[in-house]
């Protein structure tokens, strides 16, 4: 017995032990390639300023340096605009830099994809269809390092591909959302044609959008406040209550009398956001009588309306509950 | 010669670059190097103040959110003390919002530009600026 206890000891000490020693190799050969990444940078970084005037020598060979080379184009690629982020680019691609992150985009390891998407919208290369490609990648980091450069890309041909991936999930809704939002105007057209797609996530996520992106697509939000689904409702009442128009203050009017109460809870929260008190009365009535939801909701938009006017109110005895925390809320906010 | 560059005044202009992120102060300091001006750095707001205490400058460009004291405080600190009042400033931000321009004017500074930036642009800019207070 005594043996097998001496023996396990010995077992285990030479195991923490040698863990140990490979921890802190691990560590030592670490902070040699971080000392040599940090030369090579130093030594690189006139290199590749010097493409910003069409000068400067081709890429390194060595494998290292190279990856240090277009970590730094992208990263000047990142806070350029304009003439010198093209000439960048135009540099990247002669050198051969496109070439080598359309391959690392195909990589085995997942961090090597997502740093290359990350690149590709730094630098500005146009590899929309391998980004696109890689919105369907397993790696979820990968999905959304392609979402933001299909963005910074201002990529058209990415607006379907980002509304499918947000609808369902598969990329962070930040992420997606900053990137049409970068896409800009380009993005309203495809976005509207989305407003009519088979599945129903899909049209509320587009509906959203439109509200973040174009003032001019009420006219496709008015056909779409009527839509089947109450989540595409919301989103459309939500849309329209960033939009500001004379119409879309009319459809959203409407929508405070949707069968459904969340739906209803939107419009009266859109209708706090546009200002108008077209239907006020309505409003009160909400607050005052319907479900849950809705009559919060409207409170709020009455305490956003008439500030001073829901103070007198709430002062009267047998004050509608909704009424009064909507004060309270407006009181010390 | 190009039309920005500094290279026919006798002395270079002396531009001070405050930025804490050190891939912008290499594309400025490129840009305007090749401008033919004399650039000096820092990495925040109170060793920008130092620099400027201790060299005349002909412009200086300032990140707005610095470490130890932002653009918007060295502006201040600059307007308020008289060897360094008379300095033209180009805040250089990634605040892009209507309010945060005004704000910046409204402190004090003289030109605004948004990151992402053009170093071209800013290296006009600058030459402007320069002109301008001469």
């Amino acid at each position: 017995m005594k043996d097998i206890i001496f023996f396990a000891t010995v077992v285990f000490g030479v195991v923490n032990v040698v863990i140990a020693l490979l921890v802190v190799a691990g560590r030592f050969i670490f902070s040699i390639v971080d000392r040599r990444r940090e030369k090579a940078e130093q030594r690189l970084k006139p290199e590749v300023l010097a493409w910003l005037d069409e000068e400067g020598g081709s890429i390194p060979r060595r494998r290292l340096e190279k990856e240090v080379f277009e970590g730094l184009v992208a990263r000047y690629g990142r806070a350029l605009r304009g003439l010198d982020r093209d000439r960048l680019a135009e540099m990247a691609r002669e050198q051969g830099i496109e070439k080598s992150l359309a391959q690392q985009l195909r990589s085995r390891k997942w961090w090597r994809r997502a740093a290359a998407a990350y690149r590709v919208g730094d630098i500005g290369l146009p590899l929309v269809r391998q980004l696109v490609s890689a919105l369907e990648d397993e790696n979820r980091q990968v999905r959304d390092s392609a979402a933001r450069s299909l963005g910074r890309l201002g990529a058209v041909a990415g607006v379907q591909p980002l509304v499918v991936s947000l609808a369902h999930n598969r990329i962070a809704r930040a992420v997606g959302a900053q990137a049409l939002i970068d896409i800009g105007l380009a993005a309203a057209d495809p976005l509207e044609r989305l407003l009519w797609h088979h599945d129903e996530s899909i049209r509320a996520v587009a509906a959203e959008l439109l509200g973040h992106i174009e003032q001019g697509s009420v006219n496709a939000l008015e056909m779409a406040s009527n839509d089947m689904n109450p989540e595409v409702r919301v989103s459309v009442v939500r849309a329209l209550g960033r939009c500001g128009s004379r119409t879309s203050v009319e459809i959203v009017n409407r929508m405070l009398d949707d069968p459904v109460p969340f739906v209803r809870a939107a419009a009266a929260t859109a209708v706090g956001s546009l200002g108008t008190k077209d239907r006020f009365k309505r409003l009160v009535d909400m607050a005052v009588r319907d479900e849950y939801l809705p009559a919060k909701a409207a409170a709020a938009a009455i305490a956003v309306l008439e500030p001073e006017g829901i103070q007198r109110a709430v002062r009267a005895p047998g004050a509608p509950p909704h009424l009064v925390e909507a004060a309270d809320l407006a009181r010390v906010s | 010669m190009d039309r920005q560059t500094n290279l026919d005044l006798k002395e270079p202009l002396t531009v001070l670059v405050a930025d804490d992120d050190p891939d912008i102060l290499d594309l400025v300091v490129f840009r305007l190097e090749r401008s033919g001006c004399k650039v000096f750095t820092a990495r925040n707001g109170a060793e920008a103040l130092e620099i400027m205490r201790q060299h005349r400058m002909n412009v200086v460009i300032l990140d707005w959110m610095m470490p130890v004291a932002s653009g918007i405080d060295v502006i201040e600190r600059m307007r308020a003390d008289e060897n360094l009042a008379e300095i033209p400033v180009l805040l250089l931000t990634a605040r892009a919002q209507e309010s945060d321009v005004v704000s910046g004017f409204e402190a004090g500074a003289d030109d605004f530009l948004t990151k992402p930036f053009s170093p071209r642009e800013l290296s006009h800019r600058v030459m402007a600026l320069s002109n301008r207070r001469s």
